[in-house]
């Protein structure tokens, strides 16, 4: 797993639904060739694979049970029934002295004969119908669609039950019912494949220019379709053989002298009191096993067709007491050496300020993804931290808040609240700081609120944990809300998510974050998913709720015209690393790095709203930064040095400090 | 919920009379004539035909289909072809049977799926979620009856704890009821138990990961009351609609199973009157699960708009 998935601006694995719609458009597609696209990614499942293997010699079993059989499987011998496993008779023999595993390897052959005969029926009628369907669309599509939604709600085994009723039993029939009644899962899966480049301008293109209808199908919509047919292949072969066995266990399907896994299993029941229980495990271990190796091919092709989806899932765990060596003290590398040699010693004295972070470094995996991190924030003070998507800036605001997910963590460093060492702190230590020291807005309001419980409960919960009685937190949680701006509070605080607008959405949150009076609000983004109408009233909120509560505020933002209206100070990360900190006037009227420089440069001009050329090139990926300055390959101003070894921070002025070699001569100026 | 719940009553009686005109259509191409074999062997020509006439098997389908329906409106199922039983009385006996095994292989499959399923979704790729997926993916493969046959080998033949075969009524005999009922119901839950547990670990990895639920943890929430306030609610609705699917499943399954137990079920009748070409009887049995079904499936419907607030009040 590469890290630049971890960060979380930056999410460059591609769409796997994107990817799949738009490989036919790329290339020339043909069957074979998506064919081929699948198995290279179904190959690398390994437990997929052996089950395709098991799959193929099971086949190979089927083909040749009449010459693999050791003994006649019809030949009785009374006097040998029920004879346990021997060496004669490896899985012993059945009520009439015939030998199991001959009979099983027949059976063998006639349950995966009857399974293809159902599974080639349900296909043979359910394709075309599903292709015709949803090739067409309209009126068609709609009935077919009905008639199988209406089938599709009757049990499969009880429809069976009604079409073997028609049909016959015996194998031949009851197998015709089972393809007829399994058809409609083909149906569906086909017409959805369709459907979904229905609307593809390629196809429509096609149709215009008069491509054969024929030609269209076999070119464009059955290379999409096969995918999703061949996981229902497997998927459904699996259903009926469990289904097959069934039958012929209650005596719908197979019947003597066919045999089959579950006429084997009918007859060993019959002898089961007292006989050898072994007769009734092997034909059941049998089906068992096949079952399971076609669900693994049915999910190791659906994980296929889907690349990157399902298999990882990033989680949050806070707080863990993990690793030791996590606590303060940067260790001592290049880069950190450099800091400490910057930086004013300090005394970790009541001088110190609300929040000192020093020498954080994260990591994903083995690669590190914010390194080397260090800077104040001071009671009530607004800073902003600021940088282009994939710098590593709401991976610091979680460092801060303990709220990594799981692929990532503080590999060293010391994150200080009130003189309160945080990193390495108990899952309990981080319970009792989050809401009440730290607290944080999020980008977006809506996913972040709880869709399924009351606003006003959301807001209650934090001060019903702080001992607050049921109903004064009810009534604290109305004037939060009245208190953030929510119009109508006592009425809103009983509505739920999905009735609140982003902005509104937006204020729930804040009035939730400043429920347990923080000393620190980290708000990500708080206005960047919001209507550009509400974004300024929001901010405004922000700042005011500080003044009235004296908080201080980390802004995390990309846009520095936000910077400009609410921030005292403002600090720059690049690539994972800060570059520069700066109160927000000399920041603007003098930036030291040539990194702010180019953002203050992308910035909209405030009159015309037109974007000036922005910094050429991109981000580096955490793991691809370079040795010396991280953004040198984007520097107009690069000199030898800026690659030979990494850039101290540089203190310019007091509050100032840059890690740009040319900061003092700035010649971006 | 009141909206949803009005919706499906107006609908559910179209849902029941459409499948009632597809089970109808199905096994009105039943091979054999009804005539003949309630007319017997010695039954003359005329007699036949007079008896078909009698019993409208000359009208043609729509209108055979909509007599049985004004019939059975009233209750009236018709008789069974081969012995003259009501269909009704048939069913008001044997569908409790069935209905009490389905019921109880649901609470087998909720109580081991979910708590496995909860447990392994919140631990992902720990060694517990291993087991427990590994687990789920071989527990799906299983065939219902052939672990009937297991469970009576062990728990009834070797171990003598638990009766074989045979029914008793729960109003009759709880206990006993409970005791004839337990081995087919952890046959029939088995299955949907491993597929619970797959979608509950899959909804449960998938919400606590979720924006909402790291606000909580923002919030200070202590992860267990998180669990049980944000992430459990949340998770539950694709469980219960995939035990919905299940439910239905397993009442088809159901009908194999209780031929294992020897229980007085739906599923011996059906197989006789398949075999013994008796439509009537086959077309009330297939009806009434069909009936059963559509009611789970109003069942599920209500419980995640309950669940939902956005369907609960839209």
């Amino acid at each position: 797993m590469s890290s630049a998935m971890s960060t979380a601006e930056s999410d460059p694995a591609a769409d796997p639904a994107a990817d799949s719609a738009s490989a036919p458009a790329a290339e020339e597609p043909t069957p074979t060739g998506q064919m081929l696209r699948i198995w290279q990614r179904f190959r690398t499942d390994r437990w997929a694979l052996i089950a395709a293997g098991y799959l193929g010699l099971l086949v190979v079993v089927a083909v040749f049970a009449p010459w693999l059989a050791p003994h006649d499987p019809e030949r009785q011998d009374l006097l040998q029934a029920f004879g346990g496993p021997s060496w004669e008779h490896w899985l012993g023999t059945d009520e009439l002295g015939r030998d199991e595993l001959s009979r099983m390897l027949v059976a063998t052959r006639i349950s995966l004969l009857a399974v293809a005969e159902a599974v080639g029926i349900a296909v043979a009628v359910g394709v075309p119908i599903g292709l015709l369907a949803g090739f067409r669309g309209g009126l068609l599509d709609r009935i077919v669609m009905r008639l199988n939604d209406l089938v599709f709600a009757i049990p499969a085994l009880v429809l069976v039950m009604l079409v073997i009723a028609v049909l016959g039993t015996g194998l031949g029939p009851s197998m015709a019912a089972l393809g007829l009644v399994f058809s409609t899962g083909f149906i569906r899966v086909s017409r959805n494949a369709v459907t979904a480049i229905r609307e593809e301008t390629y196809l429509a293109a096609a149709q215009v220019i008069g491509v054969p209808t024929g030609q269209l199908v076999r070119r464009h919509v059955l290379p999409n379709a096969l995918g999703p047919i061949m996981v229902q292949l497997a998927l459904q072969c699996g259903v009926v053989l469990t289904i097959e066995a069934s039958l012929s266990f209650i005596g719908l399907g197979a019947q003597p002298p066919d045999v089959s896994w579950g006429t084997l299993l009918a007859m060993a029941a019959t002898s089961i009191q007292g006989a050898d229980t072994l007769l009734v495990v092997w034909p059941g271990v049998a089906i068992t096993v096949t079952v399971l190796a076609l669900n693994l091919v049915g999910d190791g092709l659906l994980a296929a067709l889907k690349p990157g989806r399902g298999r990882r899932m990033s989680r949050i765990r806070p707080g863990r007491r993990r690793r030791a060596e996590t606590v303060p003290q940067p260790t001592p590398t290049a880069t950190t050496t450099t800091t400490a040699a910057t930086e004013p010693a300090r005394e970790p004295d009541d001088a110190e300020p609300l929040l000192r972070v020093s020498g954080l470094t994260v990591t994903a995996g083995e690669t590190r993804v914010v390194s080397d991190v260090s800077f104040d924030i001071a009671e009530g003070e607004v800073v902003g931290l600021v940088g282009e998507s994939g710098c590593g800036k709401s991976t610091i605001a979680l460092a801060l808040m303990g709220l990594l997910d799981d692929q990532r963590r503080v590999a060293a460093g010391s994150i200080r609240l009130a003189g309160t060492e945080l990193v390495g702190a108990s899952a309990t230590d981080w319970e009792r700081t989050r809401g009440h020291g730290l607290a944080m807005v999020f980008q977006n309001p809506q996913t972040s609120l709880n869709p399924t419980m009351r606003i006003g409960d959301q807001i209650a919960e934090p001060l019903r944990l702080a001992g607050h009685s049921a109903r004064t937190a009810r009534a604290e949680a109305v004037a939060l809300l009245e208190k953030v701006g929510v119009p109508d509070p006592a009425r809103r605080a009983r509505q739920y998510p999905h009735e609140f607008s982003g902005g509104m959405a937006q204020r729930a949150m804040i009035a939730m974050a400043i429920a347990g009076r923080p000393k620190l609000l980290i708000a990500d983004e708080p206005v960047t998913a919001l209507d550009v109408r509400v974004r300024e009233q929001v901010l405004d909120l922000i700042l005011d709720l500080r003044a009235e509560f004296g908080m201080a505020v980390l802004l995390v933002t990309h846009d520095l015209g936000v910077v400009a209206d609410a921030c005292d100070r403002t600090i720059v990360a690049y690539a994972g690393e800060l570059v520069e900190q700066a109160p927000v006037e000399e920041l603007f009227r003098a930036p030291a790095h040539p990194y702010t420089h180019g953002l203050l440069g992308a910035r909209p001009v405030a009159l015309t709203g037109r974007r000036l050329p922005t910094i050429p090139g991109s981000v580096p990926a955490p793991g691809q930064w370079p040795d010396g300055c991280r953004f040198q390959s984007r520097c107009a101003h690069a000199m030898t040095d800026c690659s030979a070894a990494a850039v101290p921070t540089i203190t310019l002025t007091g509050d100032h400090r840059s890690r740009c070699l040319r900061a003092q001569e700035h010649p971006w100026l | 919920m009141r909206k949803v719940l009005a919706e499906r009553l107006v609908s559910l009686p179209l849902v029941v009379l459409a499948m009632s005109a597809v089970i109808f259509g199905i096994t009105y191409l039943v091979p054999g004539d009804a005539a003949e074999s309630v007319a017997g062997v010695q039954a003359d020509a005329a007699q036949v035909a007079r008896l078909r006439q009698e019993m409208g098997l000359d009208a043609p389908l729509p209108s055979q289909y909509l007599s049985w329906l004004l019939d059975a409106v009233r209750g009236d199922l018709g008789r069974s072809l081969i012995d003259g039983a009501p269909v009704a009385g048939t069913i008001a006996d044997r569908l409790p049977v069935t209905l009490s095994l389905t019921v109880a292989g649901a609470v087998v499959a909720c109580l081991l799926g979910v708590p496995a399923g909860v447990m392994a979704g919140l631990r992902p790729r720990t060694l517990w979620d291993r087991a427990a997926t590994t687990g789920a993916s071989i527990g799906v493969a299983f065939p219902a009856f052939w672990l009937g046959l297991i469970l009576v080998a062990i728990f009834s033949l070797r171990l003598g704890w638990l009766p074989a075969t045979g029914y008793v009524p729960i109003d009759v005999d709880p206990a006993g009821w409970l005791g004839s009922i337990i081995l087919p119901a952890v046959a029939l839950g088995l299955t949907p138990a491993a597929a619970l547990a797959r979608q509950m670990r899959n909804s449960m990895a998938e919400v606590m990961g979720s924006d909402y639920v790291r606000t909580a943890h923002a919030k200070g929430m202590p992860r267990a009351q998180i669990v049980q306030r944000h992430a459990l609610r949340n998770a539950a609705g694709p469980v219960v609609t995939q035990l919905g699917f299940w439910v239905a499943i397993m009442l088809g399954t159901s009908l194999i199973v209780e031929q294992v137990f020897s229980l007085p079920g739906i599923g011996g009748a059906m197989s006789n009157a398949i075999m013994q070409h008796d439509v009537p009887l086959l077309v009330g049995l297939a009806l009434a699960l069909v009936v059963i079904v559509v009611l789970v499936n109003l069942v599920v419907d209500l419980f995640l708009s309950a669940l939902n607030p956005k369907t609960r009040q839209a």
